[in-house]
């Protein structure tokens, strides 16, 4: 049985009513009984009794699982699908390794900082050159839009001086970048620091900026999870307050680290002592800093927000977004229908099942429509992206930016 | 085993990716919202009426038998496949067709779900009333096959109520269309009800016109508390009598208000007998006559508290307990039994009574919910299902709870179907003479038995 042995317990709490059907977006969009959790809980369940094999069409639907957690909130007996499904990836690791080659390159590329940069590097120098000069059908590889996506040549955290000092300094925080705003979404880091800059925060960015190991944590690969981990603890630790302004990199620093730890008692108070001194980006400018008096904004602006299901179910970081959009002036705040459902984005299963990835951004992209917003505002670069191609795709002009880069604007 | 050759044709006919024969489809298609167990040969997912034609008439002449299948909510094994079966799953027929305001009147394919109308007619200020607590998962043509009741089923009636009419694929191939899109239209024999609650025995549904209503303009939540359950089923009778119709009459016991005390904190006295939460819409005038009526008679049914909720936040939190009250019992216990016994309303307090007594006799733990207004009770038997033993106490409390039903002069279901789970008891329930008027029916319409054999009767 495995390491499914530790969850049997949970297993069998399933009473198989059928309600997270409702909840499932690969569900809605797939009509499988395979594709919802009560079909995965049941199937892992399955597994561990020795009823069914982990061949390749029970790993499909386990890593078809966006892990958005929704079907937690619906179910009446208080099974957590995706925190199951995250054993099963596990034992589906130890069984026989991340497959397909190209995820396993993309996950131990992560844990590669010349690696990744290098291959950031090339996609923002040549490889664009070479795609642009294919016909523009190839704008969208899988549902995302490749062509305008950003790449630097060279990471935020070796753009800037380690130590970004302010004249008068009532805080000094460190920033975590994560690698996906560190390579492509540079512009954001920079609006980051912007904020805390200009409201008085010195902040500093170490060089040394690990992946935090949620993309290797989700697909079971819990080893290179926890020595991650230590990474980030050991460049990071020594701070006093560590913010971050990617959802996901939030909630492995804030919540899954832990998880992560408790077979290593020892180890584990180390990582919950710091779990405490990070924050999330809205989290920490909203209970910590007086900026509403600060922003100033002439030109009426519609804005929408989109929660990561990081924020909203893995944390429940929702109000702080929200507070801080409504302080800019001229700014016009509309919720759209279902803005706390998944994008579709889900890691790596836009990637590896993007059609289904990709129907479940269109639906986000017409909620974003229908809210007539100019702009679409969230906490995570990937959402970012995935809805950014969503709305593309519709031929949309609605603008996908993060709360900092809302905020930022908002302070010159 | 199916032949490469009958696999190749439902492919051809559905498209290779509407045929699952994999192993884990075969496992996941096996059961439904019961612990009971079959196991399909493969599944098709039709996506229109030409292709569900197409496989039933391919499986008319392969011998082989289907069974129907919506999102398998339902709690009695309708969905449950029988050997040698292949499951026709409609979850990817899921468009809605028409609405036409006007008329009062939707059509809907049968893998719509029910939470999708509700939200579709919202943005008209329309809703189709008949609401199973399984209703943001489960089909309209699971709601159909199975006749499915909710909360607002006292004042406005069940799923058989809001059917205008439909059109139905029979077991020959062929495409009938049974009623009409309005009441008057319904000449000869009063077909559509025959196939609403038929479980797919009969023919199989592909499009559905449904009634709907428009959202009433007032609504009033109310909370009474009482301590014991005798008072709380006789202030039920006594609403009843004063002519008032509540939209809902949901009544929960001490063993619920507990379990749901643990897992919410929803504020309710944990020594209470029972508690009942009444809602009444309509007129916004006329809501505060009713709600001073109900008032007087809960208090004179000796009711120790007794709320109106003023905002929505209050009307939520009446609701609180009453929604999560299935799953705190789950915690409790990792398994429990979902029954729908339903008893005249005036019989109500025996029923209450009569589970006291099986819980007693047998020594299991039952917490009850009911739509007290129907007289629709969930006593809930809590257990694990994997000591044997208590699986067959549960059984044959289960069984006594149907008996005291059908001698108050109720049935054994009030909303979820026969299926397998329930029809040993059809017979007790209707006697001999009215079985063989079913069994005629049935072979009446699929003489070869090939559409969800042995569900609801045995021929």
């Amino acid at each position: 049985m495995g390491v499914l042995a530790e969850v049997y317990e949970k297993l069998n709490t399933c009473g198989r009513c059928g309600f997270c059907h409702g909840a499932c977006k690969t569900y809605k969009k797939d009509g499988a009984e395979y594709m919802v959790s009560r079909g995965r809980v049941q199937l892992i369940k399955a597994l561990a009794d020795g009823k069914v094999d982990a061949d390749h069409d029970y790993e499909d639907a386990i890593n078809s699982c966006l892990l958005c957690g929704e079907c937690a909130i619906a179910c009446p007996s208080g099974v957590r699908a995706h925190e199951l499904v995250l054993v099963a990836r596990r034992d589906l690791k130890l069984r026989k390794g991340i497959k397909p080659f190209a995820k396993s390159l993309v996950l131990s590329s992560l844990t590669k900082p010349g690696r990744l940069s290098f291959g950031f590097g090339f996609f923002a120098g040549f490889g664009k050159k070479m795609l642009n000069g294919l016909a523009s059908g190839m704008q969208f590889y899988r549902g995302i839009d490749v062509l305008t996506m950003p790449a630097s040549k060279v990471a935020f955290a070796k753009q800037v001086p380690e130590v970004i000092t302010v004249p008068n300094p009532k805080r000094k925080v460190a920033f975590y970048v994560g690698c996906f705003m560190n390579h492509s979404l540079v512009e954001t880091a920079h609006s980051v620091v912007k904020v805390l800059t200009k409201n008085d925060c010195e902040v500093i960015v170490p060089r040394e900026q690990p992946c935090c190991g949620l993309p290797q944590y989700v697909y079971g690969d819990f080893e290179s999870a926890k020595a991650q981990a230590k990474k980030v603890i050991d460049n990071f630790g020594k701070y006093d307050t560590i913010i971050t302004a990617c959802a996901s990199c939030a909630s492995q620093l804030k919540k899954e680290m832990i998880e992560l730890f408790h077979d290593e008692p020892a180890y584990l108070p180390k990582v919950q002592e710091f779990a405490a001194k990070c924050y999330e980006f809205s989290e920490f400018v909203a209970k910590e800093l007086e900026i509403s008096d600060k922003l100033k904004n002439e030109t009426p602006v519609i804005v929408t927000y989109h929660d990561p299901c990081h924020m909203v179910r893995y944390n429940t970081i929702t109000e702080q977004p929200r507070k801080l959009l409504k302080s800019v002036p001229r700014l016009n705040y509309v919720e759209m229908f279902e803005a706390n459902r998944c994008c579709g984005a889900a890691g790596l299963v836009q990637a590896f099942y993007h059609e289904l990835s990709s129907a479940i951004t269109a639906d986000k992209a017409q909620n974003i429509i229908n809210t007539g917003a100019d702009v679409v505002a969230t906490s995570c670069p990937a959402c970012m992206l995935k809805i950014n191609s969503g709305l593309k795709l519709k031929g949309s002009k609605t603008q996908i930016k993060h709360v900092a880069d809302v905020l930022a604007a908002a302070l010159d | 085993m199916l032949s490469h050759s009958a696999i190749d044709k439902l492919k051809s006919i559905c498209g290779e990716k509407d045929v699952i024969t994999s192993k884990i489809g075969m496992y996941a298609y096996g059961y439904d919202g019961t612990m009971l167990w079959g196991v399909p040969e493969g599944i098709v997912m039709p996506e229109s009426t030409q292709e569900v034609v197409d496989v039933v008439n391919l499986c008319r002449e392969q011998g082989i038998t289907i069974v129907p299948r919506g999102a398998g909510t339902n709690e009695s094994g309708g969905s449950v496949p029988v050997d040698g079966c292949i499951i026709m799953n409609f979850s990817r027929m899921k468009k809605i067709l028409e609405v036409d305001i006007e008329n009062y009147v939707a059509i809907v394919e049968p893998g719509v779900v029910n939470w999708d109308i509700q939200e579709m007619l919202a943005k008209y200020g329309y809703y189709y009333p008949p609401d199973p607590a399984s209703w943001k998962a489960s089909t309209m043509g699971g709601n159909l096959g199975e006749c499915s009741g909710g909360p607002k089923c006292f004042k406005y009636g069940v799923t058989r109520d809001f059917i205008y009419g439909l059109e139905v694929v029979l077991p020959s191939g062929k495409v009938i269309w049974v009623g009409g899109k309005d009441f008057s239209s319904e000449p000869m024999y009063d077909m559509t009800r025959i196939f609403v609650g038929s479980e797919g025995t009969l023919g199989f549904i592909t499009k559905i016109a449904i009634r709907i209503q428009p959202v009433p303009a007032a609504k009033k939540t109310m909370l009474a508390i009482y301590n014991t359950p005798e008072d709380g089923s006789q202030s039920v009778a006594d609403i009843v009598a004063a002519g008032i119709i509540p939209t809902t009459l949901e009544m929960m016991d001490n063993l619920i208000i507990n379990t749901t005390e643990d897992f919410v904190h929803a504020g309710n006295p944990r020594d209470a007998g029972a508690l009942l939460i009444l809602e009444v819409d309509g007129h916004p005038g006329d809501m505060d006559e009713q709600v001073k009526t109900i008032g007087e008679i809960v208090k004179k049914a000796n009711a120790r508290e007794f709320k109106v909720a003023t905002s929505a936040d209050e009307v939520d939190k009446i609701w609180l307990a009453r929604r999560v009250a299935f799953g705190s019992v789950a915690r409790v216990r990792p398994n429990y039994g979902v029954n729908d016994i339903t008893v005249p309303r005036s019989k109500f307090p025996q029923a209450i009574a009569g589970i006291e007594k099986v819980k007693k006799e047998f020594g299991v733990t039952i917490g009850t919910v009911a739509h007290a207004g129907d007289g629709n009770l969930h006593p809930l038997i809590l257990f694990d299902q994997r000591d044997k033993e208590e699986v067959e106490t549960v059984h044959a409390a289960e069984k006594e709870l149907c008996k005291m039903a059908i001698a108050l002069e109720g049935t054994v279901s009030g909303e979820h179907g026969i299926g397998l789970l329930k029809k040993p008891l059809m017979i007790q329930e209707y006697g001999p003479a009215t079985m063989d008027v079913f069994k005629k029916i049935k072979r009446a319409f699929d003489p070869q038995s090939q559409f969800n054999p042995g569900k609801l009767l045995d021929l």
